[in-house]
């Protein structure tokens, strides 16, 4: 048993040492393979899992509901952030700024932030998750329900109770 | 704008995501959106969630509240109004919320998002929150050990406090050589410390709550021995909410012997901020970095008032107890200052968020500033004597709901609004700042010549 669990672990550090120069398919939805380093991908934590749980790291990763325009802007990132760990405080500036230009790029193209927040959220990148969503929650700042419904698509269905319970609250809120 | 963003598409825990870096204002405005995002921002674990987030990271600034007081009906109505300069989100000036108590409460601090109410020293203090209109009354603190028809006339001071470390609240009563603790959503009740420092809180200064622990200005202990010393300033007194322990702080050196001053204190981005006024100048200072007492307290401003401002007593000093009040207007990064019913502003640009050195750099505290901006304020009308109001600081509105932190099951009774006499003269008093506001606008933040750029304004407020 206790054995067992030793080459267990030794097969993990073998796994370990090799991982940073292992490399990841990734293929969008149209097909499109992307070759990314494990460092990079495991910045995801939906393929993370994938790639821990069981060996089809060989085979690729489809990745049905992300399109090759998004995936590369993801890859992007995750290159970024997988690829090199800031250990000095220029190098943490520099991502730090790598995160606001990479940001500020996508808030001019809100399309493409919302397929960028959508992919962060199937592939589970903590890091692009936050900084997208914070990005999208700035959007709401000072805006009216109704301006948040036009600029977000959102359809109104509140029924008549609700709108009742709305103004109730509303006289100590 | 069109709209390129399919919300319909987008999962319920991705908004969710999303309403959680949100601020707090936003939030709540967001629940009439769609069912859909009601369904989140009313969920108690999401508010939780977001006040824990907003809470730890308090980077947001605080808002400061006018909270006007009016006895009615044998109940304390206290109706809690934005006093932002500028607000581009108010578009009325309807009160946050009436906050309607048993009669002898009065608002004593302002602690994160919640407000917290209390009355003699063993009246239970009840703990509000004005977005959601919740409120929690606390269990009863310990006796004092006093003689029961002493007891209303016993000083003591009720404070909230919030431990960014830990995440959790406290209720703080102190009172002459003890100090009574009260973990809330946590087991144990009420526990004592004693308190070898002689308490006398400097009246009509709400305690502050910056960065987990509780500031209070206490009277200088040797007032009782000269006449000329009342109103002046002791030590700043710090209590760790975390640990409970607390450390004096020894006054700054204000430089002359000022008989008659009055104080007021606020949190200055993570610090204290005393504003100390004498017959002719107020001073801003900010308190030393803690820990390390070989730093000496830091005059930030030196600004002129007019001695004329304050109603003199019989002995022709001023009033030990005049309700000063002084504050930052974060939004506006203008300094503010209330006398009586006079108002001052002065922007001070947004030094007073950067670094020590940099502020000292760009204003020398050996100058006497001028104010931008004077108001009146409308003075409170005779027949309503019971009103009076009082400005908070330090409000940073939470969606988390005070009944979470009830370690048992307390009642409390939610009375229905009504109406109170005092409402047109807090309308006057809101519609006063926000004639402050315009004025604000018209001023340019660039100006380096502030004496071309005062402007003294004896303008009625609007009519409303």
């Amino acid at each position: 048993m206790a054995s067992g669990s030793g080459a267990a672990a030794a097969a993990a550090d073998a796994e370990e040492k090799e991982s940073g120069s292992r490399m990841i398919t990734l293929t969008s939805n149209e097909g499109k393979a992307f070759v990314v380093t494990e460092a990079s991908a495991r910045q995801s934590a939906t393929i993370r899992s994938m790639v821990d749980d069981g060996g089809c790291v060989d085979k690729g990763f489809p990745l049905p509901n992300v399109d090759s325009k998004t995936l590369a802007r993801v890859i992007q990132y995750s290159d970024e952030h997988g690829n090199k760990e800031p250990h000095t405080v220029d190098e943490r500036a520099a991502l730090a700024k790598f995160d606001r230009d990479f940001i500020a790029e996508l808030d001019a193209d809100k399309a493409f932030l919302y397929d960028v927040t959508m992919a962060a959220n199937y592939l589970h990148i903590q890091g692009l998750l936050a900084l997208t969503t914070q990005c999208v929650a700035d959007t709401i700042k000072g805006k009216t329900p109704e301006e948040i419904r036009t600029a977000f698509g959102i359809e109104y269905d509140l029924t008549a109770q609700d709108e009742k319970e709305i103004k109730e609250e509303d006289t100590h809120a | 704008m069109a709209a390129v963003f399919c919300g319909d598409m987008i999962p319920v825990e991705l908004w969710w995501e999303i309403l959680l870096r949100a601020p707090t204002k936003d939030v709540a405005r967001s629940s009439c959106v769609s069912k859909q995002w009601r369904g989140i921002v009313s969920d108690p674990s999401f508010r939780k969630l977001h006040h824990d987030r907003h809470a730890a990271l308090n980077d947001d600034v605080s808002d400061t509240l006018l909270v006007a007081r009016a006895d009615v009906d044998g109940e304390s109505v206290s109706s809690v109004f934005p006093a932002a300069l500028v607000s581009p989100a108010v578009t009325g000036q309807a009160p946050i919320c009436r906050v309607n108590n048993p009669y002898g409460y009065s608002l004593t601090n302002v602690c994160n998002g919640f407000l917290c109410f209390a009355s003699w020293s063993r009246a239970k203090v009840i703990v509000c929150n004005p977005v959601t209109g919740e409120k929690l009354a606390l269990p009863r603190a310990p006796h004092l050990g006093l003689e029961k028809r002493r007891r209303y006339s016993r000083p003591v001071t009720f404070a909230l406090g919030f431990s960014p470390t830990t995440g959790a609240y406290k209720l703080f009563r102190f009172a002459d050589r003890r100090m009574d603790v009260y973990p809330l959503a946590a087991a144990g009740g009420w526990r004592q410390h004693p308190f070898p420092h002689p308490y006398r809180v400097v009246q009509n200064t709400p305690t502050i709550v910056v960065g987990g622990k509780i500031c209070m200005l206490t009277a200088n202990p040797a007032s009782h021995q000269h006449p000329n010393d009342v109103g002046k300033p002791g030590p700043v007194m710090v209590v760790d909410v975390a640990s409970e322990e607390y450390r004096t702080y020894n006054p700054a050196d204000y430089g002359c012997l000022w008989a008659d001053m009055a104080v007021s204190g606020f949190e200055l981005h993570g610090r204290l901020c005393l504003a100390i006024r004498s017959d002719t100048e107020i001073h801003f200072w900010k308190m030393p970095v803690e820990e390390n007492d070989a730093l000496p307290w830091q005059m930030l401003y030196k600004l002129k008032v007019d001695k004329n401002d304050v109603r003199f007593g019989d002995s022709g000093l001023l009033r030990p107890t005049i309700s000063m009040r002084a504050w930052l207007d974060g939004d506006t990064h203008t300094l503010c200052y209330g006398v009586d019913n006079k108002l001052y502003s002065r922007y001070v640009g947004t030094t007073m968020t950067m670094t020590t050195s940099l502020a000292a750099r760009c204003l020398s505290p050996t100058e006497v500033m001028s104010w931008d901006c004077k108001i009146r304020l409308p003075t409170t009308p005779p027949w309503l004597v019971s009103c009076n109001w009082n400005i908070y600081t330090g409000y940073r509105p939470s969606l988390l709901s005070p009944l979470t932190l009830a370690s048992q099951q307390d009642n409390n009774d939610d009375d229905e609004d009504e109406g109170d006499e005092s409402r047109p003269f807090v309308r006057r008093l809101s519609c006063a700042l926000r004639h402050q506001k315009s004025q604000k606008r018209r001023m340019s933040p660039t100006s380096t010549d502030h004496t071309n750029g005062k402007r003294v304004c004896y303008r009625n407020p609007c009519i409303c």
